[in-house]
């Protein structure tokens, strides 16, 4: 039987006329790592927030281990970092994980070795003793993950970690998160399904206030439709169009676009498209330079009931 | 106690930061240099208005004492306190929204009974303790300069000025919990002044409104409050202005999405 932490039934958030959410059912197994994914305004932080205690729902439940969200027993067991949280900066480092971890309830004698420890993890060592208004974007991120780690919480909530991070930080910051696999029951929300889908073991796919589907990343990786690029010798012009027209006609192929020279090919049939796609360009007379597969995206996704 | 789970660790962090960001340097510091110059002024005023040549006697300040330092120190610290006063409250829940750290806060396991009742009490601390050192330096500088007074006196000095400025911190502090952005905080806290200001100017509805406490001020160093000035009823309707505004942030800060 599964160990059901967080548990959402029928949680519904108008702001006015704005439905944010909009009766999600959701549950949230002990020790796994979840991933919310959509677009921005599906609902993702406004959940977040609910989970926070920051949001009261307009209808339904959202319990923490059988605790009303919201309430200081429930946030005794999460550690959060939100979207758009800032940290104070006339603070130093250390100042701001020992208020974290003395708002979490760390005790005097062990607050020290704590708080190095989580520095340690997160490589904060040297910006410990600095101003947070003197540290820069992406260490202050790692800060606000250690602030929210410190107390040692169950449940880790990180909304948008790697936002606005060049790809060497957001790399960095999706690791870290990684590490905390097994550590706590992580709750991670991004736009991005590359964000989550080498992190999480599920994945709720969110629009609208809705979720779409909630599933194992295999099973939305499997749903998820292939993408193939195909870099050709070709400028543009009317022989590109040739062979857009022609995948068009093909069964497998879901759909083409075109940026210059590069195609960009969506499929249903992996094997058909390894063994004709290349075939199909060159037959036209349209040299093939590069050709690669990629992850497709969540919108392309088909959400409805699987065939048995 | 869950009510009030937090409230430690934020006061400490409020105190904190009221010294790191100079507030309570600057407030305190204000304050001081008004409890010193009142008596100065008022001592070396007739010098200092001869040194522009000979007056009039017509115009002339006549004889300056006492009861003028007491008079025109207690104007002083409740006007320029009650600014100070709106100035510390306005970004007291607003800042933080403003700031993007009331999420970050109010995710812990805090009350927000504690958060909003530590955001209060070290309002009142600063002022409080600005207001102790305001009057000292002048309880020091008129005994100097004009003969000693009463201490017991003083001390009932600065408490009625300190109800007189947590007033308008009060209704600055509901504003800052009404509206998202310190700005707006401020102008309910300038509109609650003026309002004061004005509800006093009718004789008949001074004793109702704070800023008769400074009369009152006035009044306890020297003959004692006189049977024109009703102090209790000022007192109590001062400190019910400090309790309905806080009652009606908390009610709406309870419930309010973050």
């Amino acid at each position: 039987m599964t160990d059901t932490v967080i548990a959402a039934r029928g949680l519904t958030k108008r702001f006015g006329k704005v439905v944010a959410l909009d009766g999600i059912d959701l549950n949230v197994a002990r020790g796994t790592a979840f991933g919310l994914v959509g677009p921005p305004g599906a609902g993702k932080s406004t959940l977040i927030r609910v989970l926070a205690g920051l949001v009261r729902p307009t209808a339904g439940t959202l319990t923490i281990d059988g605790a009303k969200a919201g309430s200081v027993q429930s946030r005794r067991r999460l550690g959060v970092v939100l979207e758009d949280a800032e940290l104070y900066g006339w603070m130093t480092g250390r100042e701001v994980l020992a208020f974290a971890a003395d708002l979490g309830g760390v005790q005097d004698d062990g607050m020290t070795g704590r708080i190095d420890a989580t520095a340690g993890q997160l490589r904060l060592e040297g910006v410990l003793d600095r101003r947070v208004s003197a540290i820069d974007r992406p260490t202050c991120d790692r800060l606000a993950i250690a602030q929210a780690l410190v107390g040692d919480p169950e449940i880790l909530v990180l909304d948008e970690p790697a936002l606005g991070l060049d790809p060497d930080s957001r790399r960095e910051m999706l690791g870290f998160v990684a590490a905390l696999r097994g550590r706590a029951t992580v709750v991670v929300a991004s736009r991005r399904f590359a964000d989550v889908h080498g992190l999480c073991d599920r994945v709720a796919l969110m629009d609208a206030g809705r979720i779409t589907l909630e599933a194992s990343i295999a099973e939305v990786r499997a749903r998820m439709p292939s993408v193939y690029v195909v870099q050709t010798g070709s400028a543009g012009g009317l022989a590109l169009a040739g062979v857009v027209a022609r995948l068009r006609a093909e069964p497998w192929v879901t759909d083409v676009s075109i940026a210059g020279g590069t195609l960009r090919v969506a499929v249903s049939d992996d094997e058909r498209a390894a063994r004709e796609l290349v075939q199909a360009v060159v037959s036209i007379g349209v040299p093939v330079i590069a050709f690669r597969q990629e992850h497709g995206s969540v919108d392309q996704l088909d959400t409805g009931p699987r065939p048995a | 106690m869950r009510l009030m789970s937090g409230y430690r660790e934020l006061l400490e962090k409020e105190v904190i930061e009221a010294w790191r960001t100079h507030r309570l340097v600057m407030v305190a510091a204000l304050y001081v240099v008004l409890g010193i110059a009142s008596p100065l002024i008022i001592r070396y005023l007739p010098e200092l208005q001869a040194l522009f040549g000979p007056v009039d006697e017509e115009l002339g300040l006549g004889e300056l004492g006492l009861p003028d330092a007491i008079d025109l120190v207690t104007r002083n610290l409740a006007q320029f306190g009650s600014i100070a006063a709106v100035l510390l409250a306005m970004g007291a829940v607003a800042g933080e929204r403003e700031h993007g750290t009331l999420g970050l806060v109010l995710s812990k396991p805090v009350s927000r009974t504690a958060f909003l009742a530590s955001k209060f009490v070290s309002i009142a601390m600063v002022l409080g303790l600005a207001t102790a050192l305001g009057v000292v330096a002048m309880f020091l500088y008129s005994g100097l300069l004009f003969g000693p007074t009463d201490p017991l006196a003083w001390a009932q000095v600065a408490m009625l000025l300190l109800l007189a400025v947590l007033v308008p911190a009060a209704i600055t502090f509901l504003g800052s919990v009404l509206v998202g952005s310190s700005l707006g905080a401020a102008g309910i806290g300038v509109a609650g002044l003026v309002v004061l200001s004005l509800g006093s100017t009718l004789p008949t509805a001074n004793p109702l409104f704070s800023t008769g406490l400074a009369e009152i001020a006035r009044a306890v160093p020297l003959e004692g409050i006189g049977p024109d000035l009703d102090a209790p009823r000022t007192i109590m309707v001062s400190i019910g202005l400090v309790v309905v505004s806080l009652l009606l942030a908390w009610a709406r800060f309870r419930r309010s999405d973050v």
